[in-house]
């Protein structure tokens, strides 16, 4: 058994099977801080596009130059 | 029986699935690239001689993946000893790796962490204690019993 758990999350790495991905981001997120979660005034940066909005200022400054 | 997968549509579905595991095995982007090609070209050469009654593209492609990638960490000998997921051949079929992929997730929370933590982040059960915050006993106790849980599922 154990050894097809290790085959398991190898394969995991190139198959990502859903509801496992999932398991596994959960866990890296609570247990080292993997996550992407966003703070409140993160989340007012980003567009409604999904794009964080610095990312908008910064295009704005190439044009300028 | 044989197919002949059609050359772009293989690489436009597997492409970036070979890419994230060669890049999840191998530090270095450009070998990791160069490693991304050979694939594509394995896969390729080999495409007249895919038997799909052996097992499904995801399998062959897959295999082809991390045999590359065995050969490379080999020739490199970036670790001193291979990874033990690497070490032996793989005996994972389509259906195992499924039905085994839903029982995890259908374990418990507690036991759940173990797994992952066990069995994809490589750590001790004494360190999952300590990351945990729980006591060595517990740890293996729910470990045993995940696997108990796992080995039932498998053998329904």
């Amino acid at each position: 058994m154990e050894k097809l758990l290790r085959e398991l999350f190898d394969r995991q790495r190139f198959e990502g099977h859903g509801a496992l991905a999932k398991a596994v981001d959960d866990v890296q997120s609570r247990y080292f801080g993997g996550g992407l979660e966003l703070s409140e005034e993160e989340l007012d940066l980003v567009s409604a596009a999904g794009e964080p909005a610095s990312v908008g200022i910064r295009l704005n400054e190439d044009k300028k130059k | 029986m044989n197919i002949s997968p059609d050359r772009d549509s293989l690489y436009h579905e597997y492409s970036g699935r070979v890419a994230a595991y060669i890049g999840s095995r191998v530090s270095s982007r450009e070998d990791a690239e160069d490693l991304c090609q050979e694939v594509f070209m394995k896969v390729y050469s080999s495409a007249e001689s895919y038997d799909c009654s052996k097992a499904g593209v995801s399998t062959w492609i897959f295999t082809i993946t991390r045999n590359t990638v065995i050969d490379y960490l080999r020739s490199k000998k970036e670790t001193s000893e291979l990874p033990e997921e690497l070490a032996d051949e793989s005996t994972l079929t389509d259906r195992t790796f499924e039905a085994l992929a839903d029982a995890v997730s259908g374990l418990p929370r507690e036991q759940r962490d173990i797994i992952v933590l066990r069995y994809y982040n490589g750590l001790t059960l004494k360190d999952i204690a300590a990351l945990m915050g729980i006591s060595y006993g517990m740890v293996k106790l729910r470990h045993k019993n995940a696997l108990d849980f796992l080995k039932a599922s498998l053998a329904k």
